[in-house]
């Protein structure tokens, strides 16, 4: 019988879960173990992608419990899909994570470290995983609080004084922001009496409350987004953050919060897209891009080159709102977007990575003192360059095919100042990859040589650069799926928005 | 096709295809040291294939290289016949001569290696019947020939080989240029194709001035009086015998001579020939460097010569008589003036008073065949020439009738003051090869008798030697003796009184001064804006202003006041905004 | 089967050979070369047996769809069959002159796994069947050549390379939009003789606008005035790298594209139409001119035959945009042509670099008493492209002369004849140094002592593309010679 198949969503949910209360309660060697519950994962994963593709969304009633008593799930194409990504991301860095954190050390400090490594890891999956499954905002909420949670923890797992200090404020952020979405959510419950988004979408209207909620969850998010000029906390806390987890903070988290944004606007609060409002949210992708991209090509370290690179990379993730226009471009865009969020996914996270074996081979990642990468640590320089070409979206990388059907999107609803962005954007990425790039090519002559790096640690960079460079062979599949989850919303545009 | 045109037996086929790649082959295995020595005693003979084919190839013989180029064709036809004839008898001679000649001075190898390579160019020339076969040969020649003149490497001949790499290139554009647009006129590159092309003015210019330059034809003559004489003896001597020829030739193929009737450019030729007739022999009188002499001969006989092409572009139904005379004069000239460049290479070796006697009397007989005394091959090439003239409109017969003796007399002059500078010249240190001696005499005997052989000679021999015909030819040379018997015994009297002295390359010296005046601005780049964006996008931060400020902004935005007041306007931009939703 | 295959064959035989390069060990020499010279015999094989293929009827092509409505699709026409013989021909000796050029330097297992990339993605260009394709593969050019442009890693030659990704990148996604564009208004575009589009529902002006967007996007690449900047910069790269980016990869890719673009998307009718051939040629003839003049004033030897290179590139573009069969013919021959003669012009002046230490031209007086066969090459390689029979370079001039005749566009014979003699301004004064100048005092810096006169290695190739060069223009009429080939395209773009 058919039901039993759809039982993997909830299992996305659960199979974190347990791995957390295994790693608090055995300590000893769990990290194997761990491991095979995030192939579980992945397999679970790539089962419900599969099962969405061929059957369509499915929304899971836990326990087979009706809102408004019981917790709804529900997965489309791009859920499934985030999850996918999740989890592998997850995996890789997770592989990473184990020669990051040595298994075995005497070194008080850091096994302390280690032990608390993997219990917030899984629990960040976890919550990231429920997040992408829920479509009740309060649920949501409650997803979002965790997921804040465990990544501020991840990032103070650091220890260094301005890794705190990052921490501490990357804390405050995610506490407000998630505090005006609550506020958002209350406001709603008050006034309509749902908190299922199709629910809100039926019975929305025009009302202040309405109206006030919607905007404090929108800057809630967009502040745990780090949407430019909210950005501010992004930078310090990511590039200081333990390697693993600047990639999942950079590649996944701020991707939840803007994942929440599109669903809330799109197929919640749908009636209050109006040109001017997308244009408004597009004008701030657009700031961010030039902003983030300038101080990206003025860095001195390669992790903060990175972040900033992050903050660039997110406004592409926000044209989408003025690129939605007539139904096709519309199409176009919506895949575009969510192509784009995977490819940086799997590349940002490979740029991370290998940023910091960087690190770790010449115990530092100022720019101007590196040289002659390429002849110690090849395989990173490789998979650095490989995560670039997707930043910068060239071909034939997950990010060109992204940025193709943007551009498309853009040209077909003639809004020729974001194809003009978007085509121009990926130059100035292209600037700031070639500083680091050019490292490798550079001849030194008094350069310590380096130490050497577990292969680890390097294959797993290039693995997920490989991941973002298939993304480019695969478009159509990909295309399929994220159609499963196309607003009505969108679907309905026909004639364009009004 | 022109039925004139039959495919060449394997025989002629191998003669017209050796002629011009054997020296070419040859010069090629000079590249290889160990082979040289070997290669300079078999050098000269390759002149050979080229007498042979001009001896043995029927006229109309052609070869088909159709996988060559654009489609090669070689052929034989009459003008092909005598030119090859002279010419190869005076490569083949010449080559022999500095055999021996040259083993004195140093770098002989290069000197034959180039030698052979304008040899086969000036022989591939003359036998190539489609254009671009024409150009290949023609440039091979030219190009070739400028490491022939700069040969000695001392500052007259590199400057010297300057001014004439410079004019083979400009004569090169032009023919290149005209050839293309002939060709695509005439849809062929075939010559026998050529007769329908329709005539245009400029292609007839270009043609007229870049075969002009090889041809030393006014104004274009200056690099020739340099270029000349500074190449050693034998390489003087096939300049200014065969290679000016080519230029000769040129016209001889392309312009529609015997087609149709071009009066004005008629005109023009035929004065620009009588113009260097009389220019080269006045500027030659002054010259004390017998080679330049020589050179300025080879000038004004060249106009003589240029006089013939001006009446058949007017007249072209009395081509087939014209045509004849020219070959015939070109023959002639070829001889006696590479006797005579030779002759330079006798008389400044080292020789006993005898054999300088010898020699000196020897080289009278080319400097009055040049003068067109009678018996010689210049009575016979004069009058050939002089038969066109009546048929011209008025008033050129007259003209010309009275023009051409002083011709003759400057000629004499030149021959008179060429021979009086060979005889009081300082002796050299060198001594003679055998080679040497037995090419030049071969070469002398050669301008005696060759011209009598030619078939237009059969007609105008009886001619020549009517008494009035011998009268019109002596009375000139009689003057310009007494002229310059009279000048020679006033220098020597009068010590201090010169003839007039002006430089070799005469209009040269005018044109290096314009040329100092007008010296071309310096290219200026085009600024590139790219760059500049690098430089300010590409480095690490660094301390412009505007950069500064977006340093200050980014770290007032990590100030929480500051957020908070973003956040909140942000928040009331989207209320508002959604407010006003319908 | 096969007629998928072998064009994937052909694609892969380079771009594993990369790959397999990287992973093989830095101290694997012999491996290194062994594999590289049989990757490069296979292609040769692989693309003779399309030739035979192409000969019998056989048709190419391969497909991978990337996206809806947009596939990957490798396809063989005759065009692309010169662009692949030339590109895997030059390969071949290119690398056997690397092998020798770069005998023990560093980071050769990275020269030449890029080495072999950059030809792959050369290769995809020339059998790219839609602009899609084409696109993909002509970013894959500009990043596999930025290793080799910055191979020496000193400051100058990094910011020489910056340059070069900055302009090529900012050309490559002009072409990004452009194509973007035309695919909006049009749909996907196959390459297709005599043009792909059908202009019935297009606006014209949008057509010209999106057309000049193709142009100046490709002419970063194929460097026309005032794209042209970074090229000459790129000199800093090793002799081999300039051989390849002058002859067949870089500017010929753009070059390429053009072609492509004014014949087989927009189809020349259309274009004469849109009237965009003038401006077209135009911007070629102040390229030729405007090259030849800055090589004059050069004193490097690499920096002048980079500016020739300016200017040679652009009679490509000059005789595609005359209309008419035969100035095609002179443009596109010329893409061989060129190739053959300035690949040997940048061997010899390798040469001249690794065994004297001669950079420079004023440092070149009787190099060629030195060098002889070297020198030999040097002269072969320099009177072609002053156009003298019976090179290759006569050839090209020759058609493109009389192609502009036979169009009336007489002013462009004078335009050739001008950069003739602009040619032979920049190179007879080297053949003159080289040759008849004594030399006085020792070489900067002699290297190579032997039985030869440099490597063996870094000898032959010059001399075999010398020898070519006099080849493709003495039997220009023989049914192999170039001519000959480019005269079949010429009838599939002109049908009679």
């Amino acid at each position: 019988m058919p039901t039993d198949q759809w039982h993997l969503i909830p299992l996305a949910i659960a199979l974190p879960l347990s791995a957390v209360l295994l790693a608090i309660l055995v300590r000893r060697a769990t990290v194997y173990l761990l491991l095979g519950i995030l192939l579980l994962m992945s397999a679970n994963a790539v089962g419900l992608t599969w099962l969405v593709s061929s059957q369509g969304p499915k929304t899971y009633y836990m326990g087979g419990w009706e809102p408004p008593l019981g917790i709804v799930l529900y997965a489309d194409g791009l859920s499934a899909l985030l999850i996918l990504m999740t989890t592998i991301v997850g995996f890789a860095a997770g592989l990473y994570a184990l020669r990051y954190f040595p298994t075995k050390t005497d070194d008080e400090d850091a096994t302390h470290r280690k032990n608390h490594f993997w219990p917030l890891w899984m629990f960040l999956l976890a919550a990231m995983s429920a997040l992408f499954l829920s479509r009740d905002i309060f649920n949501i909420y409650i997803t979002l609080e965790l997921m804040g949670l465990a990544a501020v923890s991840l990032v103070a797992l650091a220890g260094e004084p301005v890794a705190l200090r990052a921490s501490m404020r990357y804390l405050l952020v995610s506490m407000a922001g998630s505090l005006f979405y609550l506020v958002g959510v209350a406001l709603i419950y008050a006034n309509f009496g749902v908190l299922d988004l199709p629910a809100i979408r039926a019975v929305i209207n025009q009302s202040p409350a309405a109206i006030i909620a919607l905007s404090l969850m929108t800057v809630g998010l967009m502040m745990k987004t780090a949407l430019f000029p909210f950005h501010f906390w992004l930078p310090p806390a990511h590039a200081n953050a333990p390697t693993p987890v600047s990639a999942v903070l950079s590649g996944l988290v701020i991707k939840a919060s803007f994942y929440l944004l599109v669903r809330l606007w799109f197929q919640g609060f749908d009636i209050f897209l109006t040109p001017i409002i997308m244009i408004i949210m597009g004008a701030m992708g657009a700031m961010a891009i030039l902003w983030g991209a300038f101080h990206a090509l003025k860095q001195e370290r390669v992790k903060l080159l990175i972040a900033y690179s992050t903050v660039a990379q997110l406004g592409y993730l926000f044209l989408l709102f003025p690129l939605i226009k007539s139904g096709e471009a519309s199409k176009l865009a919506w895949s575009g977007v969510f192509i784009f969020v995977l490819a940086h996914a799997f590349a940002k996270a490979a740029l991370f990575l290998a940023a910091g074996n960087i690190l770790k081979a010449y115990g530092h990642d100022r720019i101007s003192d590196l040289g002659e990468m390429n002849r110690y640590i090849p395989v990173t320089v490789f998979a650095f360059g490989l995560a670039g070409l997707s930043l910068v979206g060239l071909p034939p990388t997950g990010g060109f095919i992204a940025k193709w059907l943007m551009i498309r999107s853009a040209i077909l609803g003639e809004q020729w100042w974001c194809a003009v962005l978007i085509a121009g954007g990926g130059l100035l990425a292209a600037g700031y990859i070639l500083r680091v790039i050019s490292r490798a090519f550079r001849t030194v002559p008094d350069i310590p040589r380096p130490k050497p790096l577990s292969p680890l640690t390097e294959w797993t960079a290039l693995g997920l650069a490989l991941l973002a460079l298939g993304l480019g062979f695969t478009g159509v599949y990909t295309l399929d799926l994220l159609q499963a989850g196309t607003p009505e919303f969108i679907l309905n545009l026909a004639g364009g928005i009004p | 096709m022109n039925p004139l045109i039959s495919p060449a037996t394997t025989f002629e086929g191998t003669l017209l295809l050796t002629t011009p790649l054997l020296p070419v082959l040859m010069a090629i295995f000079f590249i290889i040291p160990a082979w040289r020595s070997k290669l300079l005693i078999i050098a000269p003979f390759t002149g050979l294939a080229g007498l042979l084919a001009a001896l043995l190839v029927e006229p109309g013989a052609t070869l088909d290289l159709p996988w060559n180029l654009l489609g090669t064709r070689l052929g034989m036809d009459a003008t092909a016949q005598t030119f090859l004839l002279f010419t190869a008898l005076l490569w083949l001679l010449a080559g022999f001569f500095s055999y021996g000649y040259m083993a004195q001075y140093e770098h002989q190898p290069d000197f034959t290696a180039f030698y052979l390579l304008s040899m086969g160019g000036n022989f591939g020339l003359i036998l190539s019947q489609d254009i671009v076969s024409f150009y290949l040969f023609f440039a091979l020649m030219s190009f070739a020939s400028y490491a022939l003149v700069i040969h000695n490497r001392d500052a007259f001949s590199i400057y010297a080989g300057r001014v004439y790499i410079l004019l083979v290139i400009v004569g090169e554009l032009m023919v290149f240029t005209a050839f293309i647009m002939i060709s695509t006129q005439a849809g062929t590159i075939y010559l026998d194709g050529m007769s329908a092309w329709s005539s245009n003015s400029l292609s007839i210019g270009l043609l007229l001035l870049g075969f002009g330059i090889k041809a030393g034809a006014l104004p274009l003559h200056f690099w020739l009086p340099l270029a000349h004489p500074a190449a050693p003896v034998p390489a003087s001597a096939v300049l200014s015998g065969a290679m000016i020829k080519a230029g000769l030739i040129g016209w001889l193929r392309f312009l529609p001579l015997g087609s149709y009737s071009l009066p004005e450019w008629g005109m023009l030729v035929i004065m620009s020939g009588l113009a260097a007739a009389f220019y080269g022999a006045f500027i030659g009188i002054g010259q004390s460097n017998p080679k330049t002499v020589l050179a300025y001969s080879s000038i004004s006989q060249m106009g003589l010569i240029t006089i013939g092409v001006g009446i058949g572009l007017i007249e072209p139904n009395l081509w087939s008589v014209t045509l004849p005379a020219i070959l015939l004069y070109a023959l002639h000239h070829g001889l006696a003036k590479g006797a005579l460049f030779l002759g330079v290479g006798i008389s400044t070796a080292r020789l006993s008073g005898k054999a300088r006697k010898w020699s000196t009397t020897a080289m009278f007989l080319p400097a009055l065949a040049l003068a067109g005394a009678p018996l010689t091959s210049g009575i016979l090439a004069k009058s050939a020439l002089k038969a066109t003239i009546p048929s011209l409109p008025n008033p050129w017969p007259g003209w010309l009738d009275s023009l051409l003796p002083l011709a003759a007399i400057g000629t004499t002059l030149l021959m008179a003051r060429f021979l009086y500078l060979i005889w009081h010249q300082a002796p050299g240190k060198k001594p003679l090869q055998v080679s040497t001696w037995i090419s030049w005499i071969l070469l002398v005997i050669c301008v005696a008798f060759i011209a009598w052989t030619t078939p237009a000679a059969a007609e105008y021999s009886d001619y020549s030697l009517k008494l009035s015909t011998i009268w019109l030819a002596v009375w000139p040379i009689g003057i310009g003796l007494l002229i310059a018997f009279i000048s020679v015994y006033i220098s020597v009297r009068r010590a201090g009184w010169r003839l007039i002295n002006i430089p070799p390359g005469d209009v040269l010296v005018l044109l290096e001064w314009t040329s100092k005046k007008i010296s071309l601005p310096p290219i200026s780049h085009i600024s590139m804006v790219g760059d500049q964006i690098i430089t300010y996008l590409g480095g690490a931060a660094h301390t412009s202003k505007s950069t500064q400020i977006i340093f200050k902004i980014e770290r007032r935005l990590a100030d929480f006041t500051i957020i908070g007041v973003l956040l909140l306007l942000t928040a009331l931009v989207i209320f508002g905004l959604s407010l006003v939703t319908p | 089967m096969e007629s998928f295959w072998l064009p994937v064959l052909i694609l892969l035989s380079s771009l594993l050979t990369g790959l397999g390069i990287f992973f093989l060990g830095e101290e694997r020499h012999f491996a290194r070369t062994v594999l590289n010279m049989a990757a490069a015999s296979v292609k040769l094989v692989l693309v003779s047996m399309m030739w035979i293929g192409y000969f019998e009827g056989q048709s190419y092509e391969a497909r991978w769809p990337l996206l809806p409505g947009i596939d990957l699709v490798l396809k063989t026409d005759i065009f692309a069959l010169v662009f692949l013989t030339l590109s895997s021909g030059l390969w071949f000796v290119t690398t056997l002159y690397a092998v020798g050029y770069l005998e023990e330097t560093p980071q050769r297992s990275r020269f030449f796994g890029f080495f072999s990339l950059c030809v792959s993605s050369t290769m995809g260009i020339a059998m790219a069947g839609n602009l899609f394709t084409f696109l993909i593969f002509y970013e894959m050019l500009t990043l596999s050549t930025y290793p080799l442009v910055v191979h020496r890693g000193t400051e100058d030659s990094l910011k020489a390379g910056r340059t070069y990704l900055i302009y090529t990148l900012t050309g490559g996604s002009i072409l990004l939009l452009s194509i973007a564009w035309l695919q909006t208004l049009a749909g996907p575009i196959e390459f297709v003789a005599g043009g792909a589009l059908q202009p019935n529902d297009i606006p014209l002006p949008v057509l010209r606008i999106i057309f000049f967007l193709f142009i100046s996007a490709l002419g970063v690449k194929s460097a026309i005035v005032p794209l042209h900047s970074w090229l000459p910069k790129a000199m800093v790269a090793p002799a081999p790298v300039s051989a390849l980016l002058h002859a067949v990869a870089v500017v010929k890719a753009g070059a390429f594209g053009i072609v492509r673009v004014v014949h087989d998307v927009y189809g020349i009718n259309l274009a004469n139409d849109l009237g965009v051939l003038k401006p077209l040629m135009i911007i070629a003839t102040v390229t030729i001119l405007y090259g030849s003049m800055q090589a004059l004033i050069q004193n490097e030897l690499k920096k002048r035959l980079a500016f020739s290179t300016v200017s040679q590139i652009s009679y490509i573009i000059l005789g595609v945009a005359i209309l008419g069969p035969v100035a095609m013919i002179g443009g596109i021959v010329h893409i061989v042509h060129q190739g053959l003669m300035k690949i040997t012009l940048f061997f010899c002046a390798g040469n001249f670099a690794e065994t004297l230490g001669v950079h420079k031209i004023s440092e070149m007086n009787g190099i060629g008493r030195r060098m002889p066969w070297t020198m030999t090459a040097f002269t072969i390689g320099a009177l072609g492209l002053i156009g003298l029979p019976p090179f290759a370079g006569f050839i090209t001039k020759w058609f493109l002369g009389s192609g502009a005749l036979h169009a009336g566009e007489d002013w462009v014979v004078i335009v050739l004849v001008i950069s003739s003699l602009l040619n032979a301004g920049y190179f007879l004064p080297i053949i003159y140094q080289g040759w008849f100048m004594e030399r006085e005092d020792p070489w900067p810096f002699e290297h190579h002592v032997g039985p030869l006169e440099t490597n063996w290695m870094l000898l032959t190739p010059p001399l075999i593309t010398a020898i070519l060069v006099i080849a493709s223009g003495l039997f220009a009429s023989t049914s192999f010679s170039p001519l000959s080939i480019v005269e079949l395209i010429a009838l599939v773009e002109y049908p009679p």
